[in-house]
């Protein structure tokens, strides 16, 4: 019995993942959110204060008015206030004591009261680099960092991210309007500061920020060393972010391990889930509690430790052949009152003299507000980090 | 075909008469004066003075008148004289059977397959219709092969004086082609409503009264077939079966099922390898798990794991054998396909209500999945290119006759596949292979060798750097031996080995590998005992010594700072004694009882934790970590576990049976993932974990209908199920010396009903069914310190209450069928959030109870169409085209449900595995 079998398959695949909300409903948990790391250092320490929600409310539920301390175990308090009224942040230098063990005490304006387990203060040890490198046509960041005690172990990390970037066209020209009978209408062109043509800064350079959302944590706890190498974030080839100057910092936290555990807790049960393998989501419990009603589920883990920070800067001259493009035109218009109108209603805006005669334009180009206007994607105030 | 009558007037004689003289041979001679004496004074006179027994017609001798006169001549001698010249004739057997006929000579010595005969239409004493004589063997003869229904074999020493009521028939059943042995097939004596099963190496016994029978039997994949014997006494009967090829004709089926009715078994289930291949599946491949899923009862949490949930069990309480060898991940490709290679599998046994006493260690059920002898005869290959893999067999006789092998070959190339999955598995890649030997060896009569090995390889990563490899070794050695035909033995010796290991080394840092094994070397005595007519023991002892190295972690690479670490090995000695009586009380009624006593012992060396006493086992409660030295019992856990099944028939049609079993398991898969992975942790019971504990009562009715072509039953059970391990919130179950902290025990009962309408016969077969179910968990444990749930009953991952299953074949020619299968299931219940809430810059999704809610409902339809070339036997090639569709309306049937923080926001995804329809061409060519 000899056998051949020869198989051929035709495959129309569809897409197997789709966005999905299931029709269910869910209670007004109303859990208190507790957010924050109790920074024993000279910088403030925030804490904010937040409620769980309902699924699919999209505002943050803030809970203002509360009552924040830091008490020690040698009885030592340290109230917080709230930044400003009603904001749910709460701040205050606290420059605290190493060897003593803290917690936090909350009382809601509805009169409840949260206390955290004491937690043991860690000390940071400093960032040695944020590296980065080329790879896979892009840049990825490395965190380095060490603890020569080999006692720090569990980490975390928050970045905020700062970029420059300039418009894709300079804003020369301005539209000369008066109110015609069918609302404002350009009538003209004319420079915005004639007499020195300078270049509009206020329009052409701007900076925009980002803070990371997703948890970053590591732990050294497997290693021989108390030594971290672990990927940042990764920008991708011709991503505006390096299109002039970059920067990232970036802040380190020492965690215990139950605080390490708390998180990684978080992070798998709201950025890693949905592969086939990955684990079920699990119930969350942080070392804070209600005093008032025990049963009541509070959501946070109060760390106290000091705080390292590092920051760095990457201009586009660093990474060669970065490629980055704009999807901008421009246009080229007839300096006319019928031209100028029609581009006016059209919603574009004059970037600069293409053509001239002397001293009057012939032509001159248009385009889109979003090539022109770089405050619509960030803000032209320079930051005070800034070179 | 034409049909002969034989008439046969002496065979009443050999069913009651059992005193034949002894001194039959000194009586041959004949003396008289006989005168004008009719046929049957003749006769009478002859037989007075003879042993011989004669057989005539009235008819054609009515007109015979005898003179003659003789002395002290031999009955042939008397014969020739009375018969010279006249048309008539006489013959003489060995046995002493004198055929007188008329115008035809009677040959004594029947040629094989050749129906001769006397015309007779008046028989004088008995008449039976249709049946040859052949010349049967005793116990001590060589044993002959036969191949025809409408013979009578006679077995046995005939001239034993009648002492002994039983008698016990034995043999093997095999192709009469390949010389492969029929498993599974049942012999079955309507008239008795009694039967047997071949075991795994087609080897059958059965006791039988003393008398004429008519053996039935059937299989799948073979012809039905009948063979008539006579029992003297104990006798060997070897039963040569063609296998099923399709005719031309319609297949008349023959109304004599062994029907669900009596088979004692009850919710147990066979599937060979040809309806296995029958049933749709995605892209063609055929999947032994796969089609176990159809089956009422057998559940999985989804289409990407062939963890089967049998009876709301979970996963890891299966019990999967293939040959003997335990498979610990039946898996391939993510959990896509099964390891199990069709070209190599011959059948499948699911038992999940009684299991045999020669079972255990698990608790929902056992899979026993048997491979196929190689040709006896003659060396044959088969190469194959598939959808998903290429493979190549091999098998042939190593002495012909006497031993064969099958070597079987697997591979995957299946890199395409990953483009039509999700995006989930992009950019992974995976590869696997699979490898089978099987050769058996008939020492002699009474003793053969078997020897399996398997091997399985896969390899993949998932989206990420990490790579993932997992592979089962397993091989054994068998010996059958066969006593007598009351008795026979079995002694099994095998190694089971699964492995796996993870690594990444994309950080050169925390560049790592992780491995994990499992090795079992394992002993197995096994005795079928048949004492009695009515009895059928079985007994024996199983022993497993268990090693497993639970972890072993260590850099690779010079720039990895991993530290190496090693959780303690750990090695257990699991042992069981068992026995069983299966007792024919009378026809109707039958009670099948066996007690298998267990012993599990947990050996040093080792460190066990100490807990304080009555507090949860927590990190912080830890107490002390007790070293013991190699070699010594820390711990021994052990008791009997019970298994007992009754019938009863109140009719052919109609029958009842009831079933309770305990079930003790040692060793427990902790998870957290829904799906079985690859690189689930197993654990032994050890001080701090106890073994898991089950048992299950159940009912049936089974009612046939239209001659026992159509099969209906009902099946109720319920469940209970203690110290199951589910893993605390959060758990770190890898690289853990103190996995007890991580773990909690939970109860659970499973409760059901299933229903089954089955038709197996005609031009539409198929069947249908329905299983209405739950499974429900619940944590009591006083030390895990924390509850899920408020410590209430919550549904079971796989817990879908109601699952129907439609699988249906429809001949519309001979060249030409159709096969639809249609299934639909509840969704399996999954954790979704009860609140979001903002943390480190993004929503995030606040979850609690677990499996509060469920995915929405399961429905495909799968749709296939076979043709079939021309039929006729003897030629080159033989091909065929299977055009099939899977999953034929496209529905997206989710896998999960989930919610992930992405950018900040949440975003709620449904994922399927097979999100379209997928239509498949298949060529086959046989030659």
């Amino acid at each position: 019995m000899k056998k051949y079998f020869v198989g051929l398959l035709l495959i129309l695949a569809g897409s197997c993942k789709e966005k999905y909300i299931p029709d269910f409903t869910t209670p007004e948990t109303g859990y208190l959110v507790v957010e924050g790391v109790v920074n024993t250092g000279p910088d403030s320490t925030y804490i904010e204060l937040s409620r769980t929600n309902k699924v699919g409310t999209i505002q943050k539920q803030y809970e203002p008015g509360a009552s924040i301390q830091v008490e020690g175990n040698d009885n030592s308090i340290f109230p917080l206030t709230e930044i400003s009224a009603l904001s749910g942040r709460y701040a205050a230098p606290l420059n605290l004591n190493n060897t003593v063990q803290y917690r936090l005490r909350i009382k809601t304006q509805a009169g409840k009261e949260y206390l955290s387990d004491f937690a043991e203060v860690k000390i940071t040890p400093p960032i040695d680099s944020i590296s980065w490198q080329r790879e896979n046509n892009g840049v990825q960041f490395y965190i380095n960092t060490h603890d020569p005690q080999n006692k720090t172990l569990y980490y975390s990390w928050d970045y905020k991210e700062t970029w420059e970037f300039h418009s894709a066209f300079r804003s020369f020209l301005k539209y000369v309007t008066n109110l015609g009978p069918y609302g404002i209408d350009a009538v003209g062109i004319e420079y915005k500061d004639p007499a020195t043509i300078l270049r509009d800064t206020l329009l052409y350079k701007c900076w925009r920020s980002f803070a990371s959302d997703q948890l970053l944590i590591g732990s050294s706890a497997k290693l021989t060393q108390d030594l971290i190498y672990k990927p940042l974030l990764y920008i991708p080839v011709g991503d505006r972010k390096i299109s002039v100057l970059y920067s990232v910092t970036l802040k380190q936290y020492a965690l215990t391990k139950a605080g390490y555990e708390f998180l990684e807790k978080m992070k798998k049960n709201t950025e890693e889930n949905g592969s086939i393998f990955d684990a079920q989501p699990s119930q969350l419990k942080g070392n804070i509690h209600c005093i008032t009603n025990p049963a009541e589920p509070v959501i946070g883990y109060v760390n106290v430790s000091s705080v390292a920070e590092k920051r760095i800067f990457i201009s586009n001259s660093q990474v060669p052949r970065w490629n980055f493009t704009t999807e901008c035109e421009e246009v080229k218009v007839r300096n006319n009152p019928d031209s100028i109108s029609d581009v006016f209603r059209s919603g574009s805006l004059p970037t600069d003299a293409l053509e001239l005669s002397g001293n009057s334009i012939i032509y001159f180009g248009v385009t889109t507000p979003a090539c022109l206007d770089c405050t619509l994607s960030g803000t032209n105030v320079k930051p005070a980090f800034w070179p | 075909m034409k049909y002969c009558y034989l008439f046969l007037s002496g065979l009443s004689f050999f069913f009651y008469s059992t005193n034949v003289s002894a001194q039959k041979n000194s009586r041959k001679l004949v003396t008289g004066d006989f005168r004008n004496l009719t046929i049957d004074d003749f006769v009478k006179q002859l037989e007075s003075q003879t042993d011989y027994q004669y057989y005539y017609s009235n008819k054609d001798f009515d007109s015979v008148s005898i003179t003659l006169s003789v002395k002290d001549q031999p009955v042939d001698e008397v014969l020739a004289l009375a018969f010279a010249n006249t048309e008539l004739y006489y013959a003489i057997d060995d046995e002493g059977h004198v055929f007188l006929t008329k115008g035809k000579l009677v040959k004594t010595a029947l040629p094989e397959g050749l129906l001769t005969g006397i015309r007779s239409d008046t028989g004088k004493r008995r008449q039976v219709k249709g049946i040859d004589i052949v010349t049967g063997e005793t116990a001590n003869k060589p044993v002959i092969k036969s191949s025809l229904e409408n013979k009578l074999y006679e077995i046995g020493d005939r001239n034993l004086p009648g002492t002994q009521e039983n008698t016990i028939l034995d043999g093997y059943l095999h192709d009469s082609k390949t010389g492969e042995p029929i498993v599974g097939a049942s012999i079955y004596i309507e008239k008795l409503k009694r039967g047997t099963l071949t075991d795994q190496y087609g080897y059958y016994t059965i006791s039988l009264p003393r008398g004429q029978h008519i053996l039935s039997i059937q299989s799948v994949g073979i012809k039905d077939t009948r063979r008539q014997v006579i029992l003297y006494s104990d006798g060997k009967m070897n039963i040569d079966v063609t296998a099923q090829v399709m005719t031309l004709k319609n297949v008349t089926m023959s109304a004599q099922k062994i029907s669900n009715i009596r088979s004692a078994q009850m919710g147990m289930q066979k599937i060979d390898i040809k309806s296995i291949k029958q049933v749709p599946v995605a892209f063609g491949e055929a999947d032994l798990l796969r089609v176990v899923l159809t089956l009422p009862g057998v559940k999985s949490v989804g289409e990407a794991s062939t963890g089967l949930n049998v009876r709301g069990g979970s996963a890891d309480q299966n019990l999967i054998l293939f040959n003997d060898a335990t498979i610990y991940n039946p898996a391939h490709f993510f959990g896509l396909f099964s390891a199990f290679n069709p070209e190599v599998v011959k059948d499948v046994d699911l038992y999940k209500s009684s299991i045999p006493a020669r079972y255990g260690g698990r608790l929902s059920s056992v899979i026993d999945i048997t491979s196929r002898e190689g040709n006896k005869k003659k060396l044959a290959g088969s190469a194959g290119i598939g959808l998903l893999t290429s493979r190549v067999n091999l098998e042939g006789p190593l002495v012909k006759d006497k031993s064969s092998f099958v070597l079987g070959a697997r591979t995957t190339y299946a890199k395409w596949l990953l483009n039509i999955l999700p995006d989930q598995y992009k950019n992974s890649r995976a590869s696997f292979n699979d490898f089978n030997l099987n050769i058996n060896h008939e020492i002699n009569k009474k003793n053969t060798l078997y020897l399996a090995a398997y091997m399985s390889n896969d390899r993949f990563n998932l989206n990420s750097d990490t790579f993932y490899s997992y592979g089962n070794r397993n091989i054994s050695l068998k010996l059958k031996h066969v006593f007598n035909n009351k008795m026979n033995a079995l002694l099994t010796a095998g190694y089971d080995r699964y492995q796996y290991d993870i690594s990444s080394d994309h950080n050169p840092v925390n560049a790592y590998k992780l491995g994990f094994d499992i090795n079992q070397t394992y002993l197995k005595a096994h005795v079928n005992y048949y004492p009695t007519l009515k009895h059928k023991l079985e007994f024996g002892l199983n022993s497993i010594f268990y090693k497993l190295h639970p972890g072993n972690y260590e850099p690779i690479g010079g720039k990895s700072l991993v530290s190496p670490d090693t959780v303690a090995t750990e090695q257990a000695l699991e042992s069981a004694l068992y026995l069983s009586d299966r007792y024919n009380i009378s026809t109707d009624l039958s009670v099948e009882a066996g007690i298998r006593y267990s012993i599990f012992n947990y050996l040093g060396p080792q460190n066990i934790n100490t807990y304080g006493a009555g507090i949860p086992r927590t990190e912080d409660n830890m107490l002390a970590t007790v070293p013991y030295a190699s070699g010594k019992f820390i711990k021994t856990y052990g008791g009997p576990e019970y298994r007992v099944s009754m019938r009863y028939a109140f009719s052919d049609s109609f029958s009842i049976k009831a079933g309770y079993n305990t079930q003790c398991q040692y060793i427990h898969s902790i998870s957290n993932i829904t799906s079985m992975a690859p690189t689930d942790i197993w654990k032994l019971s050890d001080p701090n974990i106890r073994p898991q504990r089950g048992d299950q009562v159940s009912l049936g009715l089974y009612k046939n209908f239209k001659a026992n072509t159509i099969e209906t039953s009902v099946e109720v059970y319920y469940k209970r199920i203690h110290d199951y391990l589910d893993y605390k919130s959060g758990a770190q179950l890898i690289m853990n010396d103190h996995l007890e902290t991580d773990v909690m025990t939970t109860r659970g009962k499973a409760y059901g009903v299933e229903v089954m309408v089955k038709k197996l016969t005609g031009k539409l077969n198929g069947w249908v069914s329905y299983t209405w179910s739950r499974t429900l968990l619940q944590v009591d444990d006083p030390l895990a310190g924390e509850v899920i749930n408020n410590g209430n009953y919550y549904p079971a991952n796989y817990d879908k209450p109601h699952d129907f299953t439609f699988i249906g074949n429809y001949k519309v020619s001979h060249r030409f069928s159709i096969s639809v299968n249609a299934t639909y299931s509840t969704g399996r219940p999954i954790t979704l959030p009860i609140g979001t809430y903002y943390y480190g810059g993004s929503m995030r999704t606040l979850y609690a109870d677990r499996n509060a809610h469920r995915i929405p409902d399961y429905f495909r339809t799968d749709f296939s169409m076979n043709i079939d070339g021309n039929h006729r036997v003897h030629q080159v090639t033989h091909n065929s085209w299977t055009i099939g569709v899977y999953n034929l309306t496209g529905r997206k049937n989710p896998y999960s449900v989930y919610f992930v923080s992405e950018a900040g926001i949440i975003n709620g995804y449904k994922l399927s595995i097979f999100g379209s329809a997928i239509p498949y061409i298949n060529f086959n060519i046989r030659f």
